[in-house]
């Protein structure tokens, strides 16, 4: 249990310029690590680098620098293992509108390599635990908001992966529906899996997370629990050791 | 096909199925619509013919030609009517109350009338040596002795017509006039004869009728090709857009692409299924086009309407298949290839929209009789199908070129749809997360960017110089030579940029070792035969080249002084040339690319800049041993000192042997043993110098 799910070192992303000039480096040089029933919080304003660490985490960018592993697989290296590995959420996550919910599943499920008698009675499981039974034969786009996300959720952990990366995955959701994501979450904590979520929202941050990076200008400047992070910056609150950390060096 | 490219497949099936707007437009539009809209416009127009026929055709009679109202009005067909004079007649001719205007000429009334001035350009004027004439010539003829001048004199009063081109039923006034003057002038002729004592009937001694030799499918072909052209082309731009708008932009709009690309299968497979759906998407509406319209047309429902209904025989349609599928292969994947770059289906479909219209410009080129199908078109994507399917509909094409444009077209539907798999494989690009501009200022980006401005220059060099060789001769090659090269290679370093190089760094214009320059003149003496006498001799067997090759460059320089052509044909070339194509292209392509690329490349386009295919091999091989040269030696002058050793030599020889086209038809076993003595020479003295990069200028002792 103590082997990290994530180990990340000095990971750098420097996005070229096409103009010839020199490139931003939207990510610089990250390090952290991130346990099975871990929940992980990375926070940060937007444009600080959380979105790039994650898609680097996910393999859909390639990192300009550094390593990283996920579930023991090399982000670099093996890349079809580590996306076995993970389920990935974010907020503009869509479905395919024109299929049921049943079919966008199961579809998932198909090309995670799920076959047979295992695909149907896994994607029976996870339809019972979201609670979407009733709605799995309607196309996707006739589903509220609420039930969009459980599908979305359902399509997530379809392949029951050990590690979730979460990329704000409650913008643009009505509570409702970003409670269900949060129940979700910790949820999936007490199954044992990493959670790494990113998130600008404190509320948030304070009910999940075990331990938070705070990013800021694509470099971590604190690592530790919400009240570790507390104690050391002697403020009350988490919102006020972030503002605070972030007003020192201002975007 | 593997198990993951079948699920996705299925996944992009059972969207489409949902997707009512695709299926309507790549099913319905060609089954129902087309038949539908075809049915309802030859009913009216038949309906509408009718009509014409059955309505009078509204003549006004002026002066003398007032006698032919009793006939006109016992024909049943006409409706006389009566009005003031020459200008009344002509405004009613203009407000379309009345459909013709008879008069004979001279008359005073309408003297003005048939001038230029008085009336639209629409209004034509339809003249006859009409009857009153027919007696005289009848009565030469029935004598039997009568002479051309007796027949001519005196001169028969001539009628003229005036009608409206531009209504139908104006012309239609036109027709029924004339045949009834036809008909009056042959009863007068008879009567005439009668006259004089002539027994039978005149007119059996000259019958003159019109026989076409085109079958009625190929009239109806003929007119059909061009309006099934556009129709093609529609249905497939549309069904094509469709699909690839929605399965790539719409993906990345809805947020769905990326989970997809998330997943532990090979982006290959995502490239493979979503391709797959596109172009059998498309090819599938053309086809279902093809189809529909050939059953429109066998149903008589696409033509004039009186012709005779067309029928389609089964190679005709299956030659239809085979530049069909082609086109929808190609516009398929150009259709896709634009929505990769699209983040938003509204992007992507303004990125749609002008290459539609280029493609419909090569669908009007089929409109034109001028624009021949050859083997040249025959290369051009889309119009290459346009103009077939224009030719075939007519009867008027070959089977080899259906083969050529359904080969070139599928050769180009390859490379295309490899171009896009590739694109849709590039994760980054299809997330939006960091599309690298085409000609981005990276190494790649630059060297897309050279052989963009080098395909341009090479066809402005070609078309251009042409232009310039047919309008001004002599002349005109010097302006292309000294003008339009330096030009091309100005715009193309503007283009692409020196990459921090001086200008004679970057063109390698320095001086050059004395056995760099020997090597050159030796090599360029010693290959002279190998390529004339061997590989064009060789060449000859499998590729004849036409008689009128290089007839073009023997008329330039025919009558010209010796120095004149050398200048000309060696000494320009040899500087201008190798400037663009040893200097900046070469030079371009080395500052952002692999030596051996540079080479190839520039080789393979200095054969393709003398446009033609017989030339192509020799002047690719001259071009490799050229920028050999220029590697090899750090400078362009023994390339230069090359090119216009081995142009001035065969331009020497040619007037020093004028019987004999080549220098070296004769080529006994010594001639041979002296090329290869030469060119090992050559060989070994460009070997021994020493290599230098570009960056290092070699420094003659």
């Amino acid at each position: 249990m103590n082997t990290p799910a994530i180990e990340v070192h000095e990971l750098v992303k420097i996005y070229p310029d096409h103009q010839g000039g020199e490139g931003v480096r939207a990510v610089d040089g990250v390090s952290f690590h991130c346990r099975p029933g871990e929940v992980f919080g990375l926070l940060g304003l937007n444009g600080a680098g959380k979105t790039t660490t994650l898609r680097m985490l996910s393999t859909s960018l390639t990192p300009s620098s550094g390593h990283a592993s996920v579930n023991g697989f090399d982000i670099a290296t093996e890349s079809q293992q580590v996306r076995r590995s993970i389920g990935f959420l974010s907020g503009t996550t869509g479905l395919y509108h024109r299929l049921t919910a049943r079919e966008m599943v199961r579809l998932f499920g198909e090309l995670q390599g799920l076959r047979g008698r295992q695909l149907d009675e896994r994607v029976d499981e996870v339809f019972s635990i979201f609670g979407i039974d009733r709605y799995a034969d309607q196309r996707c786009e006739k589903l509220s908001t609420g039930m969009k996300q459980k599908v979305n959720i359902a399509r997530t952990v379809v392949h029951d992966p050990p590690v979730l990366i979460l990329d704000e995955p409650t913008s643009g959701l009505d509570v409702l529906a970003a409670s269900t994501t949060l129940d979700f979450v910790e949820q999936a904590r007490d199954e044992g899996k990493c959670v790494l979520f990113s998130t600008h929202i404190m509320s948030e941050v304070e009910r999940l997370c075990d331990r938070v990076g705070i990013l800021h200008r694509g470099r971590l400047r604190a690592v530790g629990t919400p009240d570790e992070l507390k104690q050391a910056s002697g403020e009350r609150y988490l919102e006020e050791v972030f503002k605070r950390m972030v007003k020192d060096d201002p975007a | 096909m593997n198990r993951t490219v079948l699920i996705l497949l299925r996944k992009e099936l059972l969207e489409l199925r949902a997707d009512r707007k695709a299926v309507i437009l790549g099913v319905f539009l060609p089954v129902f619509l087309y038949p539908l809209l075809f049915f309802f416009t030859s009913t009216l127009e038949k309906r509408h013919e009718r009509q014409q026929q059955d309505l009078p055709s509204r003549v006004v009679l002026l002066d003398a030609a007032r006698r032919f109202a009793p006939s006109l009005e016992q024909d049943g067909r006409f409706e006389l009517v009566s009005l003031g004079g020459g200008d009344d007649a002509d405004a009613a001719l203009a407000q379309g109350r009345v459909d013709a205007v008879l008069f004979e000429a001279g008359a005073d009334s309408m003297a003005a009338a048939a001038g230029a001035d008085s009336m639209a350009t629409a209004a034509g004027v339809d003249s006859m040596a009409a009857a009153a004439g027919a007696d005289s010539m009848a009565t030469a003829a029935a004598e039997g002795h009568g002479t051309f001048e007796a027949a001519r004199s005196p001169s028969p009063p001539h009628y003229l017509i005036r009608y409206r081109r531009t209504l139908e039923r104006s012309q239609l006034a036109l027709q029924r006039l004339r045949a009834h003057l036809e008909k009056v002038r042959a009863e007068q002729r008879q009567e005439a004869y009668r006259r004089h004592g002539g027994t039978g009937v005149l007119d059996s001694l000259e019958v003159l009728e019109e026989v076409d030799v085109a079958t009625a499918e190929e009239a109806g072909g003929a007119r059909a090709g061009r309006r099934l052209v556009y129709l093609l082309l529609m249905t497939l731009f549309v069904s094509g857009a469709t699909l690839a708008n929605d399965l790539v932009a719409g993906e990345k709009e809805r947020g769905t692409i990326e989970t997809l690309y998330l997943l532990p299968v090979p982006r290959r497979d995502i490239a493979v299924a979503k391709t797959l759906v596109v172009v059998g998407g498309t090819t599938i509406s053309g086809v279902l086009s093809l189809v529909s319209i050939s059953a429109c047309y066998a149903a008589g429902w696409i033509d004039s309407p009186g012709a005779l209904a067309g029928t389609i025989s089964p190679l005709l349609l299956a030659a239809a298949v085979l530049l069909v599928v082609p086109l929808a292969l190609f516009l398929g994947g150009l259709l896709l290839g634009i929505s990769t770059f699209a983040r938003s289906l509204k992007e992507s479909q303004q990125l749609v929209l002008p290459a539609m219209i280029i493609c419909f410009g090569a669908g009007i080129l089929s409109m034109s009789q001028a624009v021949r199908l050859d083997s040249a078109v025959a290369l051009v994507p889309v119009a290459n199908v346009a103009l077939a399917i224009r030719d075939l509909l007519a009867g008027q094409i070959r089977p080899l070129s259906i083969v050529l444009v359904s080969g070139s077209s599928l050769l180009w539907s390859a490379l295309l749809l490899y171009g896009v798999t590739r694109q849709l494989q590039r994760e980054e690009m299809v997330l939006g997360f960091d599309p690298e501009p085409l000609f981005a200022p990276t190494r790649a980006g630059r060297r897309r960017a050279i052989l963009l401005a080098l395909s341009l220059s090479v066809l402005a060099y070609f078309y251009l110089g042409s232009l310039l060789q047919s309008r001004w001769n002599t002349r005109g090659v010097l302006i292309s030579l000294w003008g339009l090269l330096p030009l091309l290679g100005a715009l193309s370093l503007w283009f692409v940029g020196t990459g921090n190089r001086s200008l004679r760094e970057l063109l390698s214009l320095r001086a050059a070792p004395s056995r760099a320059l020997a090597a050159a003149v030796l090599l360029a003496w010693g290959l002279m035969l190998p390529m004339m006498g061997g590989w064009m001799r060789l060449q000859a067997h499998f590729l004849p080249a036409p008689e009128s090759m290089g007839e073009d460059l023997q008329a330039l320089f025919t009558g010209l002084p010796t120095w004149k052509i050398f200048v000309l044909g060696a000494l320009s070339p040899a500087i201008c040339e190798e400037l663009l194509f040893r200097g900046v292209f070469l030079g371009l392509l080395r500052r952002y690319g692999s030596e051996r690329a540079a080479v190839l490349t520039t080789a393979v386009f200095f054969g393709l800049i003398h446009l033609s295919i017989f030339r192509f091999v020799p002047t690719a091989v001259l071009g490799v041993l050229l920028a050999l040269l220029v590697v090899r030696s750090a400078s362009i002058l023994p390339a230069m000192l090359f090119h216009l050793s081995y142009n001035g030599t065969l331009l020497l020889g040619q007037l020093l042997l004028e019987d004999h086209p080549l220098p070296f038809a004769v080529d006994g076993a010594l001639a041979w043993a002296l090329s290869l003595v030469l060119l090992a020479t050559g060989a070994v003295l460009l070997r021994s110098i020493p290599v230098s990069s570009p960056s290092t200028p070699h420094r003659t002792p």
